[in-house]
């Protein structure tokens, strides 16, 4: 089938501002979104710059925003969307070049929530076990890729790029919830400031955003409860 | 080997504070209201009262609104209390708007300030009001 791929354009070096880029591709109804970028980019305009590792969904680095959704183009299939896609970069981030946006104030702020496990004492030689139960609490935020789709929909990130955002939240959910860390307040005081989890307005974007149908607003909801029977 | 630790000053509980009281306050005053709405017509009796004067009673019980329940001290502290928490509520949520809207810090103290000037000067006319009636 031909699908018309409509890509907003902008290159800061020769570009004044974003224009659109329109592109015919001949693809199977099959085929991702990610093969119809590779068609321009390999074929018709080389100059189109996308970002993307493992064409699997796991690496979440071609997350864009798809007819107006967020969403990874490795995990979009054609038919899914149409003969017509619009191709943006995501929204409330620097862009760097067309698709590909500046995700180091994202990183930063991943980082601030210090998503490693932390505990002190010494295990002696065995592994630290944990409970089918104790590992079910917070399976649901261990499947977050850092692919920015959460954040890069949240109307509170785009009010305030000062929140920590959607993705941070759900790291730190990954491990206040692990029985076998012991950072638990350091990590509570990192996301209870006004600029975090107090933030999230429990405007759903996130999870309907979320290419890994995470629960991400009830992930912050229990930082929010958390937050309460601690520190109350 | 030595982990690194990001240093958090533990942030200020107000927020916290804020959205605790946001959801106590929004159930205890639909019950409140509920409590008035069913005393008008179980303790002042059917006819006692009409529609109007009902929803206004709800949520803002005061002999004003209704000629049927005599102002007693009761009545003035429930009814204070039912206004002042209502208020806080509006307010607060007003606050958190600004929060999200306003990004020029100058600005955001402006109308930050003005919210909370309004909230006292709510308060106060609700003082008068209730225990004027
Ligand atoms: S390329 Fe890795 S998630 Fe899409």
């Amino acid at each position: 089938m031909k699908i018309t791929l409509k890509i907003l354009r902008f290159n800061p070096e020769t570009d004044q501002k974003p224009w659109w880029g329109e592109y015919q591709v001949e693809m199977e109804p099959d085929d991702r979104l990610l093969d119809a970028i590779h068609q321009v980019k390999w074929y018709q305009d080389g100059t189109l710059t996308v970002r993307r590792s493992c064409a699997h969904g796991i690496c979440g680095s071609d997350a864009m925003v798809i007819n107006g959704r967020n969403g990874l183009a490795c995990k979009t299939i054609i038919k899914d969307v149409g003969n017509k896609v619009t191709l943006e970069p995501l929204r409330g981030f620097r862009v760097i070049k067309d698709l590909v946006v500046d995700m180091e104030p994202f990183m930063e702020k991943y980082r601030s929530v210090m998503p490693y496990l932390i505990n002190d004492e010494d295990p002696g030689t065995r592994e630290r076990l944990q409970s089918q139960e104790d590992r079910a609490i917070f399976d649901d935020s261990t499947k977050c890729i850092l692919c920015g789709c959460c954040t890069a929909s949240c109307p509170s990130f785009w009010a305030n790029p000062n929140y920590l955002g959607p993705a941070a939240l759900v790291q730190a959910h990954r491990f206040i919830f692990d029985s076998r860390d012991r950072a638990t307040e350091e990590r509570l005081a990192a996301v209870g400031g006004s600029d975090g989890a107090w933030r999230c307005r429990t405007i759903f974007n996130c999870v309907e955003a979320c290419p890994r149908e995470i629960n991400i607003t009830k992930a912050i909801g229990e930082i929010k409860k958390a937050l309460l029977y601690n520190g109350g | 080997m030595s982990i690194y630790r990001a240093s958090h000053k533990n942030p200020s509980k107000f927020e916290l504070y804020a959205w605790f009281y946001v959801r106590v306050s929004g159930v205890l005053f639909l019950l409140m209201g509920a409590f008035d709405i069913l005393y008008a017509n179980l303790v002042v009796g059917r006819g006692g009262m009409t529609a109007g004067e009902q929803m206004r009673w709800a949520f803002f019980p005061i002999s004003f609104h209704s000629s049927a329940i005599p102002s007693n001290a009761f009545w003035q502290i429930w009814s204070f209390l039912l206004v002042s928490m209502a208020i806080t509520h509006g307010m607060n949520g007003l606050r958190v708007i600004l929060d999200d809207y306003i990004r020029h810090p100058l600005w955001l103290k402006w109308w930050q300030a003005v919210v909370w000037l309004t909230w006292a000067a709510f308060l106060a006319m609700a003082t008068w009001i209730v225990f004027s009636f």
